[in-house]
C-alpha cells in the first residue's frame, strides 16, 4: 500500500481554490451591494448650511462611509457564512483536516479583504466622478490612483485590514457558537449591553478607537496584526473539536 | 498489514450511546460489509473512521494516526454516502475537476468512462439530478478516486437493480486491478454479499460478528421438519430462528453438527442444509423471518 | 452465480464449478485453471471467495501450482472426480430414485424400462 503524503501547505493552497470557486457568488454580491449604495449615496449627498444672517455658505458633502458600511456587513456575512456546516461539509468532500480547513479560511478572508478594500476606495473614484458629473463646483479630499498613489493605497490596505478584522472576529464567534450553541446567549447579551449603553465613551467605543484613531500605519498593522493572530488561534483551537457531518 | 483498529471505542451523543465497546482490526485490502439494522450504529462508525467524528472514549487508529484531523487519513481516504453536499453553484464536471485535484490516485478517464455509461450529463448540477443518478455520480467519485481506503456508505440509496448490479461489478474490477480497502454498508446483504470477504455485523451498537463471509454462513444450518422431529433433533443445540414455512418448520440453528450428527438428522427425516448469508444475518440480528405472522396469531 | 444452489457458500460453489469443467473435460489434465482474480471477474465475486474455492480443489489434489505459472489440473483429477461423485453424488441421487420409486408404488421391472427408455432416448440425441 503506497500512501499520499501532502503538506497542509499544498491543501490550503488547493482548499483556498477550490473555496474561491464554490463561493464566487460571495463577491458577486459585494459588488452589486457597492454599487446599490453608491447609486444611493448620491441621492443622499448630506447638505450642510452655514450663517451668520449677512454671510451663508452652503455645502455638499459626498462620502463612501455607506459604500464602507456595506462592505463591513457584507464582511460579517461572510465571515458568518464559513463557519456554517454546509460550507465545512463540502471542504471535507475534498483532502480537509481542521487546520488546512482554517487557514484557508484565512486565505479567503484575506484574498477577500483585498478585493472589499480595493472596490471600496476606487467606488470612491466612482462617487466623485457621479458628483462631478451633476455639479461644477467640486473640492475634491479624497486621494486618486494617480495623484497620490501613496495615500490611495494605504486607504486600500486600511479598509482591506479593517475588512479582514471584521471577517475574523465574526468568523471566530461564530466558530464559538457552532461548538457550543448555548454560547450564542453571552454574545447577544454583551450585543444588547453595548447598543443600550448611552454613555458616550462605552468600552465598545474604546475598542473601536483603539483601531480607528491609530495614526500610525505600523502600530495600526502591529495592533490589527495582533488581533487577528488571536482570532485565529482561537478559532483554530476551537474547531480542532468541530465534528464533521454531524446529520 | 493492519489499516483500521478500533479498541474499546464508545461513542455518545449528548449522553445518548451510539456505539459500545467496539474492537476490532480491518487488514489491507479486504473488502469488508457493514451491516445492521437501522440505527444500529454503521454510519457513527465509518464517520469515526473517516476521521470526521471522535470517540467519546477508546482508540480509533487509521494507518497508525488518530483519524479525527489527520491530513493522512484524509489524503488517502474517501467517505461516500447519500448526503453528500457538493457546493451548489458548481457543475459535475467542475466537481469531478476538483475531485482530480485533491486526489492523488484519481483516474480522469475512468471517471469520465462511468459518467457516459451511466448517462449522467457533466455540465449539470447534482442537485438536478435524480435520487438513483445522484447516487451513481457520487458511486463513480468512490471507485474512480481509488483510495487506499474507501467508505461506501449506503451508496446504492435510490439506484435501479441494474445501476446496483453495475456498481458492484465496476468496483470490484477496478479493486481487481487496484486493490484497496474497502468498507461497504448496506441493508441489503443480498446484493453485496458477492464482492465482500468480510462481514461485519453491528447490533444494538455492539460488534454481533466480525469474520469472513463464508464463516458466517457455515456457523449455521436451516433444519426442515415437524415441530416434534427438530425438537427432538436439537436437543443440547442453539437454536437461533423458528419459522413456519408452510405445513414445516423451518428452524436456524447454530451449526455444531459433526458429519455423524448431519447424517443421523437425515435418517430421522430431517432435512438440512446450509443458510444463506441473508439468513444468517438476519438470525444473528434477531430480525424474526417471517415473524410478523405472530402479529396477526396474537 | 445463485442458479447452481443458492445455498451453499460461493467457494463452494465456485469449486463445485471447476469440478464439474475438470469432469465434462473443459478443463484438462495439465491445462491451465482460472485464477482467483479472472475466476472473481468472471462471476463478480471477491477475490479471496474464489481462491478459497481454488484452495478446495489444491486440497483434494485436482490441480497443482506451478511456481509464477499458475494452478494447473493434475494428470489424475478428472477420475478422481468420477470416483467421488460416483460415491456421493450418484448414490444419493439412485437413493432419492429408489425412495421416490416406493412412495409411488414402482417396481424394480418398471423402472428398469424407465431407464432403458431414458438411455435409449439420450443416445438418439445428437448431444
Amino acid at each position: 500500500m503506497s500512501l499520499t503524503h501532502r503538506t497542509a501547505w499544498e491543501v490550503v493552497k488547493q482548499q483556498f481554490l477550490y473555496k474561491l470557486r464554490s463561493n464566487a457568488a460571495v463577491f458577486t454580491v459585494l459588488f452589486v451591494l457597492q454599487i446599490i449604495s453608491m447609486v444611493l449615496m448620491n441621492g443622499a449627498a448630506m447638505t450642510s448650511e452655514m450663517g451668520t444672517g449677512s454671510f451663508e455658505l452652503e455645502w455638499n458633502s459626498i462620502s463612501t462611509d455607506g459604500v464602507m458600511g456595506l462592505t463591513f456587513f457584507w464582511a460579517m456575512v461572510f465571515g458568518f457564512l464559513m463557519t456554517t456546516p454546509g460550507q465545512r461539509n463540502a471542504a471535507y468532500l475534498y483532502v480537509a483536516t481542521p487546520l488546512t480547513e482554517n487557514l484557508a479560511n484565512f486565505c479567503l478572508f484575506g484574498f477577500a479583504s483585498l478585493i472589499a478594500g480595493i472596490t471600496t476606495v476606487l467606488s470612491g473614484g466612482f462617487v466623485k466622478l457621479l458628483a462631478q458629473l451633476q455639479d461644477v463646483q467640486l473640492i475634491t479630499e479624497t486621494a486618486g490612483l494617480f495623484s497620490e498613489p501613496y495615500q490611495f493605497f494605504t486607504r486600500v490596505l486600511a479598509m482591506a485590514v479593517y475588512t479582514f478584522l471584521t471577517m475574523m472576529i465574526v468568523y471566530t464567534i461564530f466558530i464559538i457558537i457552532q461548538r457550543n450553541r448555548l454560547l450564542i446567549l453571552p454574545f447577544i447579551l454583551l450585543w444588547f449591553a453595548v447598543s443600550q449603553s448611552t454613555t458616550p465613551s462605552n468600552w465598545l467605543g474604546d475598542v473601536i478607537d483603539f483601531f480607528y484613531n491609530e495614526h500610525s500605519i505600523l502600530l495600526f498593522l502591529g495592533k490589527a496584526g495582533v488581533t487577528a493572530v488571536l482570532m485565529a488561534a482561537l478559532s483554530l483551537v476551537i474547531s480542532k473539536r468541530i465534528e464533521v457531518k454531524v446529520s | 498489514m493492519t489499516v483500521i483498529t478500533l479498541n474499546q471505542v464508545h461513542k455518545k451523543f449528548s449522553r445518548i450511546p451510539a456505539l459500545m465497546d467496539v474492537t476490532f482490526s480491518i487488514n489491507e485490502n479486504v473488502i469488508t460489509g457493514v451491516a445492521g439494522r437501522n440505527g444500529a450504529g454503521k454510519t457513527t462508525l465509518l464517520k469515526m473512521i473517516a476521521g470526521f467524528q471522535k470517540t467519546t472514549e477508546g482508540e480509533v487508529r487509521v494507518f497508525d494516526e488518530n483519524p479525527f484531523g489527520s491530513l493522512l487519513v484524509s489524503a488517502n481516504s474517501i467517505y461516500i454516502d447519500d448526503a453528500m453536499s457538493y457546493p451548489d453553484p458548481m457543475k459535475l464536471q467542475e466537481l469531478l475537476h476538483e475531485f482530480k485535484r485533491f486526489y492523488a490516485n484519481w483516474d480522469e478517464g475512468l471517471a469520465l468512462r462511468l459518467m457516459e455509461y451511466f448517462e449522467i450529463p457533466l455540465d449539470t448540477r447534482h442537485r438536478f439530478l435524480s435520487k438513483g443518478k445522484r447516487s451513481t455520480f457520487n458511486a463513480i467519485v468512490g471507485i474512480a478516486a481509488r483510495c487506499p481506503l474507501t467508505i461506501f456508505d449506503e451508496p446504492t440509496t435510490g439506484m435501479d437493480t441494474a445501476a446496483r448490479n453495475d456498481f458492484y461489478r465496476a468496483l470490484l474490477k477496478d479493486y481487481i486491478a487496484f486493490p484497496r480497502t474497502i468498507l461497504l454498508s448496506s441493508h441489503y446483504i443480498n446484493e453485496m454479499q458477492d464482492v465482500l470477504e468480510d462481514l461485519l455485523v453491528i447490533h444494538q451498537k455492539r460488534i454481533r460478528y466480525h469474520g469472513s463471509t463464508s464463516d458466517l454462513q457455515e456457523a449455521h444450518l436451516i433444519i426442515r421438519g415437524t415441530e416434534a422431529q427438530l425438537r427432538s433433533a436439537t436437543s443440547g443445540k442453539v437454536v437461533v430462528s423458528k419459522t413456519k414455512n408452510g405445513l414445516q418448520e423451518e428452524w436456524i440453528i447454530e451449526n455444531d453438527f459433526s458429519e455423524a450428527e448431519r447424517s443421523m438428522l437425515d435418517r430421522r427425516g430431517v432435512k438440512s442444509t446450509t443458510v444463506t448469508l441473508n439468513d444468517a444475518y438476519l438470525a444473528l440480528t434477531e430480525q424474526p423471518r417471517g415473524g410478523i405472522d405472530d402479529v396477526f396469531d396474537a | 452465480m445463485h442458479e447452481v444452489d443458492g445455498e451453499k457458500p460461493i467457494y463452494i460453489q465456485i469449486a463445485d464449478w471447476l469440478e464439474n469443467a475438470i469432469i465434462d473435460g473443459t478443463l484438462q489434465a495439465d491445462e491451465k485453471v482460472y485464477s482467483q482474480y479472472q475466476l472473481a471477474e468472471l462471476f463478480t465475486i471477491n477475490p479471496a471467495t474464489a481462491g478459497k474455492g481454488l484452495t478446495i480443489l489444491l486440497e483434494a489434489g485436482l490441480v497443482y501450482k506451478k511456481r509464477g505459472l499458475g494452478t494447473f489440473v493434475s494428470l489424475d483429477a478428472q477420475q478422481k472426480l468420477r470416483a467421488k461423485r460416483k460415491e456421493q453424488t450418484l448414490s444419493k441421487l439412485v437413493r432419492d430414485l429408489l425412495h421416490e420409486a416406493d412412495l409411488l408404488g414402482v417396481h424394480k421391472n418398471e423402472l428398469d424400462m424407465m431407464i432403458d427408455a431414458e438411455r435409449k432416448h439420450r443416445k438418439g440425441d445428437p448431444t
